[in-house]
């Protein structure tokens, strides 16, 4: 901005600038604003707001500061000045906005919330930079970034952070202005990269150009969604995200043609192919956010149709899909194979396959040698194909000795089979437990009211027993029993409404280890064991997402565990819970002065089974007979495994005799 | 007077409903008539009307037993309350607006809780597991709302009658929603009722609390001055309107005037210790302690607490806990301390949420932890 300019927009009232001068110099833009909200807004976010601005031709830059906590109410706005300087030429025209002293802290989340919110004015992501200069005119971009004590820059919100990081690859396409094709590909999860390869179409030999398409970019991300490819929890926004916005968009001359790219629009071919093409590489609409772009100035080659929206589709729109097309899965069967190679190679033990990748690496050797479906013939060249079934070939070598396809499928299906037959037989059992389950859910619910009843009762008898000692004596003890009673009760209340809820979430150790304690305290305390508080090392002890009540069953059965050992050793029992955190995992460490375990056992406690305790006799209640199975600690260790825990015996802390110690990994962030 | 009289309604049978009763006659606060559950609300109301009620107690679910008399009602106690409420302002009826009050086993709110619709339409509502421990409190309670009901029904508008105060000096918006034309009728008692109970007297804001009280002086809740200093010094700043015998609060106004005549200086600007000097110096009550900052905090210009811990709180140094709907301009927010959200207590003892807006904060805070 000139000083006139500068003074006209930002320092005079009421301005008419905006009225005399409606378009911007530079960019042609409509100038937005005039109730003076971006006014309000600048005061509003921070105490002071400096502008520095430079003309092309000027030597030195203009700067001023307006410090808002002077225009304060009944001041009179005309005797406060602000001073515009002079200061030294920063290098490059423009005008720059800073507003400082902000009124409120500024968390991730809202600098992210406020990036989403300007960046749905914006292009999916700049042009490539190889384009004609005259398509970025309309293009303008938001980066937020954070300056670190050290004052290095750092992004903390931009479109590739939020959402193309996730991307596995971007693929590129070009045809140049003679109508020869080429693709590339930069992968980002996956170790390949790839530039100007040659791209033939489905009529066309190799390196043939294409007749009327010319001067074509196209850039993609790639994402494919799967275990392994996304960050915990990122992969569900991806993914709704793509679902509606992903596509590949055509832009003609810098502005975007609809519906090319819309929500079941298809002008590509991709889903139609992914549907009738055995080609394992996903490739449909949801695994790509892309734009094909256009130059074309002169509409000679194509053109807008009379409603403005769409193009007529001609022989070069025709072109332009096949391209579009061809590229994509030409990239995709590329990643495709690079990702079977990194499968095989990487694996640190040399177990054998899943009986279900056998039959997919199988069917993709048995599609790549002789049974090319007719709509992947224009993705990729003889030679291409002769070389992606070496790298197939190598990248099994060693693991796999059979070579052929159609007896891997039917050995690999008669172990799957074996697998099924294992899994339906857990299913059952699981089932019984889980109806089991149901059962006491129901049984805790309607107790509920008998409970509340029980102790309006007791609260009566109380008055009606007054100076019977003995009777009152008794009913001493029915109210401790009937509280104990409660207790137990809504703490399976909890943990059953816990189940209604499948999800699993980060918890925080104090979330499950509180209640419990709280529940279990009045059963300790009658059977003379010392339950002390909790001891919470640190704070944040976040878990990688798990399912609360296993928490509860975890708890439960060393619980038990720990007071069968207290009852046989007659001690005066005591027990603790310590929980803390290491670099990357979080640990509870469950302590009893119970009859302890010898070391030769530490490591069979937890097999099926395996028991300390006596067989049930004939007398043993039903409560001895379930938790005297054996089962307590297998299940423990195998909600921990689960979670790629351990759990083991170490050393016990002073004062005990035993100790568990459950490592699981922390919430990563 | 006799004693107030409340129709409780609850289809269960007899030997879960007469304990109940029993327990809340038992404090000599309340009279209650046991009613069956008709098959149609309109049948309630004729047993309003007829018997001369105080009040109306209501079981949440109606419809899961049938009654004596092989009846079973289609209806629970939303649509009962709310067939009532309406049929109050009806010029042919002869219903009078009474207390409804609300109560239930625990599991049952939760479906009420997610009802926001009608919340409005009881009075108070308790689970009747609390009745073991607080029955009665909770029987002075159904009475001490008999009795504002019937100080609503004589002076309703005229607010400064209704809340015993100088209403001039609060805020004019908070009584909007009664603004009305002249010759107009006053909106019927319960929302009258509605709106003190729920928005003044539950909600801090010209009204606040002991323990936010006791937070604002500087003053710990446990010291052996405590008693006098708010039953004596700053009696003049109790509430005494309607409904104060069970929900005690204090004007906020008064209690600034009072500080101020004492120590010639506001009680805002100072911290909990100078608060406490002056008071100290300008009283004859001598043992009055203070509450050193909840760990984690540095400040000690207290004027809430933390809900979690009960403690004082600089609200610039705690976290708002979220509120539905949100609070009016001239309502406060309730908090809990850095100490209480690190251990978790907001799950595992208050079982609120964080406000979004706060959560943000607290996310990127705990991870210095």
């Amino acid at each position: 901005m000139t000083l006139d300019e500068l003074v006209k927009g930002f320092m005079r009232l009421s301005s008419t600038e905006k009225i005399h001068q409606p378009r911007s110099p530079v960019f042609n833009r409509i100038r937005a604003g005039r109730k003076g909200i971006g006014r309000f807004a600048a005061q509003r976010l921070g105490k002071r707001l400096t502008i520095t601005t430079q003309t092309e031709n000027m030597p030195q830059a203009l700067q001023v500061t307006i410090d808002w906590e002077r225009f304060a109410a009944d001041t009179n706005l005309l005797a406060i000045g602000s001073k515009i300087e002079t200061v030294p030429s920063r290098g490059s025209k423009g005008t720059t906005l800073i507003i400082d002293q902000l009124r409120e802290a500024w968390s991730e989340a809202a600098i992210k919330r406020v990036y989403r919110f300007i960046s749905e004015l914006l292009q999916p992501f700049p042009l490539s930079d190889r384009l004609p200069k005259s398509s970025k005119q309309s293009s303008f971009e938001v980066s937020i970034y954070k300056t670190g004590p050290k004052g290095g820059r750092q992004i903390v919100a931009d479109k590739y952070k939020a959402f193309f990081n996730h991307a596995v690859a971007i693929i590129e396409g070009t045809v140049d202005e003679d109508g020869f094709a080429t693709w590339g590909l930069q992968g980002k999860k996956v170790d390949i990269n790839y530039a100007d390869e040659k791209l033939s179409s489905s009529d066309k030999e190799v390196n043939k150009p294409y007749q009327r398409l010319r001067n074509v970019r196209l850039k993609a991300y790639y994402f494919i969604f799967g275990v392994g490819y996304f960050p915990p929890n990122t992969q569900g926004s991806v993914q709704s995200k793509l679902r509606e916005q992903g596509g590949i968009k055509i832009y003609r001359n810098g502005f975007r043609v609809l519906p090319y790219g819309e929500i079941g629009d298809d002008w590509a071919g991709l889903e139609k192919d992914t549907r009738t093409n055995v080609n394992l590489a996903p490739h449909a609409n949801i695994n790509f956010f892309g734009i094909v772009e256009i130059f074309d100035t002169e509409g000679e080659i194509f053109e807008e149709t009379a409603s403005r929206e769409k193009l007529v589709e001609n022989e070069a729109f025709t072109e332009l899909s096949d391209f579009t097309l061809a590229v994509l899965v030409a990239a995709t069967n590329r990643i495709a194979s690079a990702r079977g190679r990194k499968a095989t190679t990487s694996s640190k033990n040399t177990e054998k396959k899943k009986p279900s990748d056998r039959i997919k690496d199988a069917a993709a050797a048995l599609s790549g040698s002789n049974q090319q479906p007719p709509s992947e013939q224009g993705t990729s060249s003889e030679t291409d194909n002769d070389k992606q079934e070496d790298e197939e070939e190598t990248s099994r070598g060693g693991i796999n000795s059979n070579p052929d396809p159609i007896k891997e499928i039917l050995e690999a299906n008669a172990e799957q089979e074996q697998e099924n037959q294992r899994l339906l037989e857990e299913n059952a059992q699981l089932r019984v437990l889980a109806g089991l389950g149901l059962v006491i859910g129901l049984f805790v619910h309607e107790v509920k009211t008998y409970v509340t009843n029980f102790n309006l009762n007791i609260s009566s008898l109380n008055k009606l027993l007054i100076g019977q000692v003995d009777a009152l004596r008794t009913l001493q003890n029915l109210t401790e029993n009937v509280s104990t009673f409660s207790t137990y009760r809504s703490y399976f209340e909890r943990m059953i409404s816990d189940n209604i809820r499948r999800d699993l979430k980060p918890i925080e150790l104090r979330d499950v280890v509180v209640p419990f304690v709280e529940a279990i305290h009045p059963d300790a305390s009658n059977a003379g064991i010392s339950l002390a508080r909790p001891v919470f090392e640190g704070y944040n002890l976040f878990t990688v997402p798990t399912h609360r009540s296993e928490w509860a069953s975890i708890l439960f059965n060393l619980y038990s565990n720990a007071k069968k050992a207290i009852i046989r050793s007659s001690a005066n029992g005591e027990m603790q819970i310590k929980c803390g955190k290491t670099k990357s995992m979080v640990f509870l460490e469950f302590s009893d002065n119970g009859d302890g375990i010898p070391v030769e056992n530490r490591e069979r406690v937890f097999d099926p089974f395996f028991t300390t305790s006596h067989p049930p006799g004939r007398l043993a209640e039903l409560r001895e007979e379930l938790t005297g199975m054996g089962l307590g600690l297998k299940i423990v260790r195998d909600i921990v495994e689960g979670y790629n825990g351990t759990i083991r015996v170490i050393e016990p802390e002073p004062g005990f005799s035993t100790t568990l110690r459950i490592e699981i990994p922390s919430e990563k962030k | 007077m006799p004693l107030p009289k409340y129709l409780y309604l609850d289809d269960d049978p007899d030997i879960k409903v007469l304990p109940i009763i029993d327990l809340l006659k038992k404090s000599g606060k309340i009279v209650i008539d046991r009613g069956f559950v008709t098959a149609n609300p309109t049948q309630v109301e004729s047993l309003l009307t007829g018997k001369e009620f105080d009040g109306l107690l209501v079981d949440f679910r109606l419809d899961q037993h049938a009654q004596p008399n092989g009846e079973k009602a289609t209806y629970t106690a939303t649509t009962l309350a709310q067939f009532l409420r309406s049929k109050v302002n009806h010029p042919e009826s002869s219903l009078r607006d009474v207390p409804i009050v609300l109560c239930s086993q625990q599991p049952k709110f939760e479906v009420y809780n997610v009802d926001l619709t009608s919340h409005d339409l009881f009075d108070f509502r308790f689970r009747k597991d609390d009745l073991e421990t607080k029955g009665d409190e909770i029987a002075e309670k159904l009475a001490c709302l008999v009795e504002g009901y019937r100080t609503l029904g004589s002076h309703r508008g005229n607010w400064d009658k209704v809340l015993a105060y100088d209403t001039a000096r609060l805020n004019k918006m908070v009584f909007g929603q009664f603004a009305r034309l002249d010759g107009q009728p006053h909106l019927a008692i319960h929302e009258h009722a509605h709106f003190i109970l729920k928005e003044l007297l539950q909600t801090t804001s010209d009204l606040i609390s002991e323990r936010i009280l006791a937070a604002r002086l500087g003053v710990s809740i446990s010291c052996s001055g405590w008693p006098a200093l708010k039953d004596e010094v700053f009696a003049e700043a109790r509430y005494q309107g309607v409904f104060a015998s069970s929900w005690p609060r204090w004007w906020q106004p008064s209690v600034d005037d009072i500080f101020e005549q004492l120590c010639h200086t506001s009680l805002a600007s100072l911290e909990a210790a100078e608060r406490v000097e002056c008071l100290t110096e300008a009283t004859a009550i001598k043992d009055i302690s203070i509450n050193p900052p909840i760990e984690h905090n540095s400040s000690a210009n207290y004027w809430t607490i933390c809900q979690a811990l009960q403690e004082p709180l600089d609200p610039t140094e705690g976290y708002r806990l979220r509120r539905s709907p949100e609070p009016a301009f001239w309502q406060e927010y309730d908090y809990i301390s850095l100490k209480a959200l690190l251990d978790r207590m907001h799950i595992t003892k208050l079982e609120r949420p964080l406000h979004p807006v706060d959560n943000e904060r607290y996310e990127i805070i705990r991870l210095r932890y």
